[in-house]
């Protein structure tokens, strides 16, 4: 399967890595830190797909049943 | 719309979700400014306090919410609907606990596949396609004979059927070779003989195995493919449900639509797709065997999301959520008591007694609704 397929794929929603700067700026946010974040492997295939790296935040936009949508972190932890 | 309008809209848009957002849109279309001002202000006054209060215990209210529905579906247990759909699913209870235990190994898996949009009202291109895929052995298309005088391997196809599969002799001679990696002695018009140089009778017989399960056309793993109608703005549609799954290469057949096609089985969506598609198929399959009880979304979209916290599919159980908890007390509260605690001692664990079932056993209030509060000087304000 293609990288195409994948992210396009009606169960995958839209993965982003944020920068340094935005990723601080949901940190404090939320007031917690990146551990405390929920995680997504470095070995699942979306994070392959984009190209992301251990301690990368990603921000997956979800569609929600209750909101419309939803903004959702986790961050990259080694498999 | 109005600029000013626009603005003020505008202002909500990080505090409000989307779909409630939208639908005040809606209704404050034809009010002016000032009212619409007004009626978003106590849109959010009253979306704030609809919000869940800080302090509840919101997991303990979807397991008792989703625990005293399951009471209700033991009644309900093996129970097999659906036959018209052709392929059966685990349902009810079974199902539920496969879910939440995320086991490796679910019983009936299914994969739900999408035809191309051309050809997906063409029933007899589907069928291909779904023939295409069915896992077809040498033992479904004819049969397996030896000669034990000559020591060969004799392939009879049935000629009927390999004709309606659309197979040609020279490829199931081409598959044979490739499993048992000996070269037929000869390819006649209904009849494939290979002669492996077999030292005795019984490694001959393992060839004879070995020819009869080898794979001639289809997907490994999918021993079923059926047609299943489906009914849409009055069309109908065909799509092809597999009894077994294999995702990875399901989505690889051509004509298919792979954005559209899906699988049951939590295991292969993880493996392919990742941990939030994972996720939201948690919540699709939860949902619909809850469908009947009526149980709040918010509850099942919780369960989804702590079973997916962790980067992979996590069993709520010994295995998973209640067996990786950081405090040892809550951990030897659930079971198997004596391994955590002396685990624990070897290696010298501290307990930070954050959690609810820790505080219980030291005798602590525990940190849920006002036990949450806690009291903090402001040091800033004492030296003035």
């Amino acid at each position: 399967m293609d990288k195409e397929t994948l992210l396009n794929h009606e169960l995958v929603p839209k993965h982003e890595i944020l920068s340094e700067k935005d990723a601080k700026k949901i940190l404090e946010k939320y007031g917690i830190t990146k551990k405390e974040l929920p995680k997504i492997k470095t070995n699942d295939p979306v994070i392959k797909a984009i190209d992301a790296e251990e301690g990368d935040v990603i921000e997956i936009t979800r569609d929600s049943p209750t909101a419309g949508k939803t903004k959702y972190y986790r961050v990259v932890i080694p498999a | 719309m109005a600029k000013g309008k626009k603005k003020i809209y505008q202002k909500y848009e990080e505090e409000l979700p989307e779909k409630l957002l939208e639908e005040t849109k809606k209704e404050t279309k034809d009010l002016n400014q000032k009212q619409t001002e007004k009626v978003m202000e106590e849109v959010l006054k009253e979306y704030k306090k609809r919000q869940v209060e800080p302090g509840e215990a919101a997991g303990a209210i979807a397991a008792q919410s989703i625990g005293e529905r399951a009471t209700q579906m033991t009644l309900k247990t093996f129970h097999v609907a659906g036959l018209s759909e052709g392929v059966s699913v685990v349902q009810g209870l079974p199902r539920l606990e496969e879910l939440i235990e995320t086991r490796k190994t679910p019983k009936k898996e299914v994969c739900r596949i999408r035809p191309k949009k051309e050809i997906e009202k063409n029933k007899e291109k589907v069928v291909k396609i779904a023939k295409k895929i069915e896992e077809t052995k040498t033992n479904d298309i004819g049969k397996v004979e030896e000669d034990l005088v000559e020591e060969k391997i004799i392939i009879k196809p049935d000629m009927e059927k390999i004709e309606k599969l659309g197979i040609e002799m020279n490829e199931i001679a081409e598959k044979i070779k490739e499993k048992i990696r000996r070269k037929p002695e000869k390819i006649e018009k209904d009849k494939i003989i290979f002669k492996p140089k077999a030292s005795t009778l019984k490694s001959l017989r393992r060839y004879v195995e070995k020819a009869e399960n080898t794979r001639i056309i289809g997907i490994e793993g999918i021993e079923k493919a059926t047609l299943v109608e489906k009914e849409e703005n009055g069309e109908t549609r065909y799509e092809i449900h597999t009894d077994g799954s294999n995702l990875k290469e399901v989505l690889k057949t051509d004509d298919i639509d792979p954005e559209k096609t899906d699988s049951n089985s939590i295991p292969e969506i993880y493996k392919t797709l990742g941990i939030e598609a994972t996720r939201k198929m948690l919540y699709k399959e939860l949902m619909e065997i809850t469908e009947e009880y009526n149980i709040n979304k918010r509850h099942i979209l919780l369960i989804s999301d702590a079973l997916t916290r962790s980067g992979r599919p996590t069993p709520i159980g010994r295995h998973g959520i209640s067996g990786e908890k950081e405090s040892v007390l809550a951990r030897a509260a659930f079971e198997e008591q004596i391994k955590h605690l002396l685990k624990a001692a070897q290696k010298g664990e501290k307990d930070e007694l954050k959690g609810v079932a820790e505080n219980i056993i030291v005798g602590n209030p525990i940190p849920v609704g006002t036990g949450m509060v806690d009291l903090r000087i402001d040091l800033e304000k004492q030296k003035n």
